[in-house]
């Protein structure tokens, strides 16, 4: 059903080019931006699978945020041993400078951003839960604008759920929890690999693109600088990282945060999106509990799987890892975007040693898991159909309610039996197909 | 118990003006369970909104901008505490400390946040194997905290301007030397090497001109000052302002402003015991 589009993979990707669609790459300490290459064999997931994939994400979503609620709040679920504080309070992303905020209705992830993988036995696992900053929405929307335009039959005759409301989407989670005044979604500037998302984004959700130099608080509110006059801002979609934000809160050499940033949220004038302290419950340790925060908040049992996971914190499983560590996979918790995941395979002995004594130096520092083996997806690479592995992140956005946009990034390793997808380490993607029927 | 009136004056003068100057001040005292305030003010210059409000730490924040151009920027605070020292425990305390970091999840015992190593204050191989050594005498966490006090006083010299605001407590160990709030990072990274909740403190005392840091440790029931530039616990002539896991939590001044100008600082501290005063 996706034939006749493939032909128009290279027009597509000239497009993507022009656009900006690129990304930013750390290799050997040097950054770098490079094109995000698309495929055009898409991700086609059938519209029962997305139910049950679409439940089981709300689910998780709305218990982690039930979790950071908590964990900023009354943290009963520490106090009730669910979660070991050493976990809890150990993690770079917990901030206590955010302790005793309650953000406006009481959502810290607005954008969540869940990486998945299809195991070979047909059931989805969960990697990672991205709370922060996810990017990324705009690489599949973009893509099928561009499908659309290319090859609008295919997409008349296939039953597809179609994916280019995210924009009114995001407006509605901004408007959702705005307290007075306009939306804006915050850049730390055009020479940030993700502008072009930013500005894409803004343009769909109807919101100012604003920059940290047009913005500033004053008695407790956020304004924007216009060229008329100073706007209130109700709802900041900020699209840099917590430590940068407010250099009078959180890092003093930041030059590109929103000074007092956090009096405004504090006395609660602003809603900013995702909530400062989010990183608390998307840390590679905390993921460990995310099924058991199901449990505890919601009384339901998980639909999502985690990958089995290790926590050498506890010494059965130190055991384990110590006796396993050649088939698992070890991950450095302070690490993101694919950096600090090690495969036990790969290693030489000696550097497996070197790795183990590390985790029980620091026992804190690691998890460790068991590979799933995933499912591939046909690529269509030098002319011809070869099999990538893929994974999908699947956008849940939280307002008035939780939904899950029908779609998501597919990502598919570069070279034959890669199992890093991320784009960090030099995949591509695929538009993700959700069937209406 | 003691009843403290003070006056606390900084003022910053610019080289070149300075134009919107967005400041946060923890300027003022806060209830404490040995310490009460009975009145506090704080006057800004130039003149302009001030918002109050607290931290996560409970700390009381003065929180303004000022557009305009000004070279000079100045806050006074005036007050009067009533402190208790010896009145820290359980019923007899003044005060049950607020905020939502008051206490850790389970009750009496400290935040966790105050026993991990934080930016400005974790220790190296050399501390630890220091604390080590300095507590191997003592018994009990109060007990080892004064032993650690002492043998930091012992260590560090006191010197000016050698360290500055961006000092570690592995720098100030390795230089054997530094102000007050070099003594309290390399006090408190010393306990929490050892397991021992420690946490920063910003106040002022009698006697001073300038203000002062100390350190105040988790005995496992409460909050206990110490004082290693002076090596003393705390008593009834330390007005606490602000505390936080280290100095980056909880600095007295702070502001961003558009323009590249130097700054001085003058900074005039004076506390007076009431009852002396009659």
């Amino acid at each position: 059903m996706y034939t006749s589009l493939v032909s128009h993979t290279p027009k597509i990707n000239q497009q993507l080019a022009r656009y900006g669609v690129k990304f930013g790459i750390y290799k050997n300490g040097v950054f770098n931006e490079r094109l995000f290459p698309f495929d055009a064999v898409p991700r086609i997931i059938e519209s029962d699978a997305w139910d049950a994939l679409e439940r089981g994400l709300i689910q998780r979503v709305d218990a982690l945020n039930a979790y950071l609620k908590d964990l900023y709040g009354d943290k009963q679920i520490i106090k009730d041993g669910v979660v070991p504080s050493d976990f809890a309070f150990a993690s770079s992303g917990y901030l206590p400078q955010c302790e005793g905020i309650v953000p406006p209705k009481g959502i810290y992830s607005h954008i969540s951003g869940i990486d998945l993988v299809e195991g070979q036995d047909g059931e989805w696992y969960v990697l990672e839960d991205n709370l922060r900053i996810p990017s990324g929405a705009s690489y599949p929307l973009v893509a099928r604008t561009l499908c659309r335009r290319c090859d609008a039959e295919t997409f008349r005759n296939t039953n597809i759920r179609d994916n280019r409301d995210y924009g009114e989407r995001l407006k509605r989670v901004l408007d959702a929890v705005n307290c007075g005044g306009i939306n804006v979604i915050l850049t730390p500037g055009r020479f940030n690999s993700a502008y072009f998302e930013h500005s894409y984004l803004a343009e769909k959700a109807g919101a100012v693109l604003a920059e940290p130099s047009e913005l500033f608080v004053e008695n407790e509110q956020l304004f924007f600088r216009d060229a008329a006059a100073n706007r209130r801002v109700g709802a900041v979609y900020r699209r840099l990282s917590d430590e940068f934000l407010d250099p009078l809160c959180f890092n003093p050499e930041s030059l590109i945060g929103v000074p007092n940033l956090m009096s405004a949220y504090r006395a609660e004038n602003v809603a900013i999106l995702n909530a400062p302290g989010n990183g608390a419950a998307d840390d590679k340790g905390i993921y460990y509990f995310v099924p058991k925060m199901v449990e505890y908040y919601l009384g339901e049992t998980p639909i999502l799987k985690n990958a089995p996971t290790y926590l050498p914190f506890y010494p059965d499983d130190m055991a384990y890892v110590m006796d396993n560590a050649e088939k698992l996979v070890i991950k450095d918790v302070a690490e993101a975007g694919g950096y600090g995941v090690v495969f036990g395979n790969e290693l030489s002995p000696e550097a497996l040693d070197a790795l183990k004594a590390s985790i029980q130096r620091e026992p804190r520092r690691f998890i460790a898991q068991e590979v799933i083996d995933f499912k591939c997806l046909p690529t269509y690479i030098g002319g011809q159909f070869v099999p990538r592995k893929a994974d999908l992140r699947a956008f849940v956005l939280s307002g008035e309610r939780t939904e899950v946009w029908p779609s998501g990034l597919t990502r598919y390793a570069r070279e034959a039996g890669s199992n890093v997808v991320n784009s960090s380490q030099g995949g591509g993607f695929k538009d993700t197909w959700v069937l209406s029927r | 118990m003691k009843i403290l009136s003070f006056t606390f004056e900084t003022a910053l003068h610019f080289s070149e003006p300075v134009s919107e100057h967005s400041f946060v001040l923890r300027c003022l005292p806060k209830n404490t369970p040995s310490q009460t305030v009975m009145d506090s003010q704080a006057i800004i210059s130039p003149r302009t909104p001030v918002a109050n409000q607290t931290d996560g730490f409970g700390n009381r924040l003065q929180i303004g901008r000022i557009e305009a151009a000004h070279d000079e920027f100045s806050f006074i605070s005036t007050g009067l505490v009533v402190v208790d020292a010896a009145h820290i425990e359980g019923e007899d305390a003044q005060n049950a400390e607020k905020g939502p970091l008051a206490s850790g999840p389970y009750g009496a015992s400290a935040h966790p946040i105050y026993a991990n190593p934080s930016t400005f204050a974790a220790a190296d191989a050399a501390m630890r194997a220091f604390a080590q050594e300095a507590s191997a005498e003592a018994s009990g966490p109060w007990s080892i905290a004064q032993a650690l006090s002492h043998a930091v006083h012992e260590r560090l010299a006191y010197v000016k301007d050698v360290t500055d605001v961006s000092t570690t407590a592995s720098q100030a160990f390795a230089l054997g030397s530094g102000v007050c709030q070099d003594f309290a990072h390399v006090l408190i990274a010393l306990l929490r090497s050892l397991g021992i909740p420690a946490r920063y403190v910003n106040g002022l005392i009698v006697g001073e001109g300038a203000t002062h840091a100390w350190v105040e440790m988790h005995d496992g029931v409460q909050w206990r000052g110490i004082d290693p530039t002076h090596d003393r616990p705390i008593d009834d002539t330390y007005i606490v302002l602000s505390h936080g896991r280290d100095f980056a939590d909880c600095a007295i001044e702070s502001g961003v402003f558009r323009g590249g100008a130097r700054q001085d600082q003058r900074v005039a501290v004076q506390v007076f015991d009431q009852a002396s005063q009659q």
